[in-house]
């Protein structure tokens, strides 16, 4: 897949066709989403120390049953195949057009694929039991102690103490990492990069301290980690880990790209909403092309938004012939690009008022914002594509005319 | 496809109906192979087959499927070397045949369609006229009734293809004292008669890819009318919808379509490169991938539904684009952009010649205006799929003679 000419996508006819089981989950999805978070409750957890809605999250795990539709039945989920991320992209682009308050990416896309894909089964059964049933939130630490997405070296040590495995160091913009109850760190030993499950939460293992970090985006939290002979458990493989936790990038950047679909159109709703009803002059703003054909901007930002990140659930399922790497990374940068363009036209449209802190429209710039700086976003996805489309040494015949 | 009694009865399901065109596609690559039998034979196989527009009812080229199920069809097809048929006659595959299917008396349909497709007969459109761009409803040129048919007087420009053609959809007006929507009739018109003039129209290439066409008591019977009299609008409405989906429906294959002429100058020409440019052709080939996705996304959603506004996006996004793609070409030249293959219409290249990037590049400043104006375009996204409000209109309402024009 080193030549965009070589990287072709047949056309199978199933492709952005929802099947009935997955427009069911889609809209109970946004039943239940539209019913929990309205914006009087997502304001309110963004001065909650956890930042989310613990009752929601239960709901969704034990009530809604939804949070094992893309991790594997041999954990515990629902997955079948390595099916179900386009079912994930649905419920993500619904808790991403409210900003809903639950640790959905760093519990199940990030923790959760990644312990699916350590090797040990049965031991990450054992540690997702519990968010499946939205009782516990798990973390991923993948990041250094600056917060970069650096799996290969996140700078925390493991070597073997008295009692087992012990970690120290720091590892900084953790997501969810402040709710969660454990926290899978990617600590470096003699056999490479390994994954440790540490207690954290109300029962922290000794010497963890735990630093909420005041966001940008206070609807997603970060935390810095710090480890000082903080004693863990191992799971997994040594040689699964790396590819387990790129497989974790890849569901977490879905589930940003997803979220930023359903963000996006709730943002172009309310601005074409705004732009019919607002009069100056003795007309409706939306009736000057100088705002409809910003409206008509933003849905074309939308629409390949969408088209981009559903493609990319697609070929996580294996239903397309495209690359993963390629698909997640373009889904990553075309909602990388449209998300905060969104915001910022939705910004424009509305005037004066869509500065204010009254209206939700700075709660989404700030989700897009903080967004871009997960995962290694947009720029490190840009920089991956260049070099498979761009970089390629060898020559390959060109298609089209 | 002939059916018997003893075969199984055609499949019904989607499923179905898929597995069946793409067999008959393999049957028809097989039996006569693209790159061996001549083009026409091809076509006609095709047609003959029901691949020609698997949305069609059978018998007028197509199998009664869902629209999506062509780009699996197009696969097959195009797969085994086959033409692409909307270049092989633009305003008869992608717009006319769709209209007559739509609007036309199945007498037409059946007299029309296969010459279209198999290109013995090419089309063209007679709608633009000297007066009237994005304000097609205000057009002039009059149609008059005499027995049972019709006489043209008027003027249309930006035709293309229309030295060429044998037919062309002519969208004239037949009651000036009606509002400019309500007074305008479609009609298929003959273009080898003698009240039809044909004059090349030069462009800033050099060549002259369009005409101007003079309608000179120009006849056509009344069973060449689409749709009823004074409907005219709401019939150009199913054209100007297909243009748009044809024009902005682009490739399934990534990396083709316009962006391809930019990735091939870039791996060829490594003396070229720089960091700067290098992230603007990255920037454009994931637009041109967002593009092709959400074209394949649409037509997956859209599944035997008739073209609607949506196919606006995709031509307006694949206008901007071509304009990019061809302006970064030009800055990757350097000095060489500086240079032109030449004015005279004689120096236009020729299939098979390599890519000309600057007469391109002149020639992508038509796509913006050609087939809707990015304005009109965004005004149609912004209107019929938000549903903002529409601009002031001073013209509503008011008998077509009495408007301003100039």
């Amino acid at each position: 897949m080193a030549d965009p000419t070589a990287g072709t996508t047949s056309y199978d006819g199933t492709e952005f066709v929802l099947t009935d089981e997955q427009e069911a989950v889609r809209d109970l999805a946004r039943t239940f989403a539209d019913r929990t978070f309205d914006e009087s409750s997502v304001r309110g957890l963004l001065d909650d120390p956890r930042g989310f809605d613990p009752a929601a999250w239960r709901a969704l795990g034990r009530d809604l049953g939804v949070l094992g539709l893309a991790l594997p039945t041999t954990v515990g989920g629902d997955a079948e195949d390595g099916r179900g991320h386009v079912e994930l992209a649905l419920l993500a682009e619904e808790l991403g057009r409210v900003l809903a308050g639950v640790p959905l990416l760093g519990s199940v896309a990030l923790a959760g694929t990644a312990l699916a894909r350590c090797g040990d089964d049965a031991a990450a059964a054992e540690l997702l039991a519990g968010v499946l049933a939205g009782e516990q939130v798990l973390a991923l630490a993948a990041t250094d102690a600056a917060g970069r997405w650096a799996p290969e070296d996140t700078g925390v040590s493991l070597r073997e103490g008295s009692d087992g495995a012990v970690l120290d160091g720091t590892v900084s913009h953790v997501v969810d990492g402040a709710a969660a109850d454990t926290v899978l760190v990617v600590a470096q030993s003699g056999d490479g990069p390994r994954l440790v499950a540490v207690a954290a939460g109300t029962s922290p293992a000794d010497g963890l301290v735990v630093e909420p970090l005041t966001t940008l985006d206070q609807t997603r939290r970060l935390a810095r980690l710090t480890f000082s002979g903080t004693p863990g458990r191992v799971v997994g493989d040594a040689g699964s880990t790396l590819d387990a936790v790129a497989a974790a990038r890849d569901a977490g950047a879905l589930v940003l790209a997803a979220g930023a679909v359903g963000a996006s159109a709730h943002l172009l709703a309310t601005s074409v909403e705004y732009a019919r009803t607002r009069l100056q002059f003795g007309r409706a703003i939306g009736s000057y092309q100088g705002v409809k054909h910003r409206c008509a901007d933003m849905h074309v930002r939308v629409e390949e938004s969408r088209s981009a990140a559903y493609h990319a659930a697609w070929t996580l399922d294996g239903a397309t012939d495209d690359d993963v790497r390629t698909a997640v990374d373009l889904a990553t940068v075309v909602t990388g690009e449209a998300f905060p363009q969104v915001a910022k036209d939705t910004v424009q449209v509305h005037g004066g008022i869509g500065f204010t802190w009254e209206h939700a429209t700075h709660l989404y710039y700030k989700r897009a914002v903080g967004d871009a700086a997960l995962l290694g976003g947009p720029a490190a996805a840009s920089e991956r594509l260049a070099a498979s489309w761009l970089d390629a040494t060898v020559a390959s015949p060109a298609v089209g005319a | 496809m002939t059916s018997t009694l003893d075969q199984a009865p055609a499949p019904t399901t989607p499923d179905g109906a898929r597995a069946r065109a793409l067999a008959a596609a393999r049957e028809v690559v097989a039996g006569h192979p693209p790159t061996e039998v001549p083009q026409r034979e091809f076509l006609e196989a095709c047609f003959d087959a029901g691949l020609a527009w698997v949305q069609f009812p059978e018998g007028l080229g197509g199998l009664g499927a869902d629209q999506g199920v062509q780009a699996a069809v197009d696969a097959v097809l195009q797969g085994a070397g086959g033409p692409i048929p909307f270049w092989l006659n633009p305003m008869g595959y992608g717009m006319a045949a769709p209209t007559v299917v739509a609007h036309g008396s199945r007498a037409l349909q059946e007299r029309l369609l296969k010459p279209l497709y198999c290109c013995d007969e090419i089309w063209c459109q007679l709608f633009s006229e000297p007066g009237v761009g994005s304000d097609l409803a205000g057009l002039a040129t009059r149609a008059v009734p005499e027995g049972n048919e019709w006489v043209v007087d008027g003027q249309k420009v930006w035709t293309s293809s229309a030295h060429k053609a044998r037919w062309a959809l002519l969208l004239a007006r037949t009651d000036p004292d009606q509002p400019k929507h309500r007074g305008l009739t479609y009609f298929v018109l003959d273009m080898h008669q003698p009240g039809v003039e044909v004059r090349p129209l030069r462009q800033m290439t050099g060549e002259a890819e369009f005409n101007e066409v003079h309608l000179t008591g120009a006849r056509i019977p009344d069973s060449h009318r689409l749709g009823e009299v004074g409907e005219g609008w709401r019939v150009a409405m199913t054209t100007l919808m297909n243009e748009r989906n044809a024009i902005g429906g682009g490739s399934s294959v990534r990396g083709s379509g316009t962006i391809a002429d930019a990735l091939r100058l870039w791996r060829e020409r490594p003396d070229l490169h720089t960091p700067v440019l290098r992230e603007r052709l990255l920037r454009l080939a994931v637009r041109a991938d967002a593009a092709r996705l959400t074209g394949d996304r649409y037509r997956a959603e859209q599944g035997g539904r008739p073209a609607g506004p949506e196919g606006s996006v995709g031509k307006l996004t694949g206008a901007e684009l071509n304009q990019e793609v061809y302006e970064l070409c030009l800055d990757l030249l350097g000095p060489e952009a500086a240079l032109y293959s030449g004015y005279d219409p004689t120096d236009a290249p020729s299939a098979g010649d390599p890519p000309d990037l600057a007469r391109r590049f002149l020639r992508s400043r038509a796509n913006t205006i050609e087939g809707g104006t990015s304005e009109v375009l965004r005004n149609v996204v912004a209107e019929r799929l938000l549903g903002l409000p529409g601009d002031v209109r001073v013209d509503t309402g008011r008998p077509w003679k009495e408007v301003p024009r100039g």
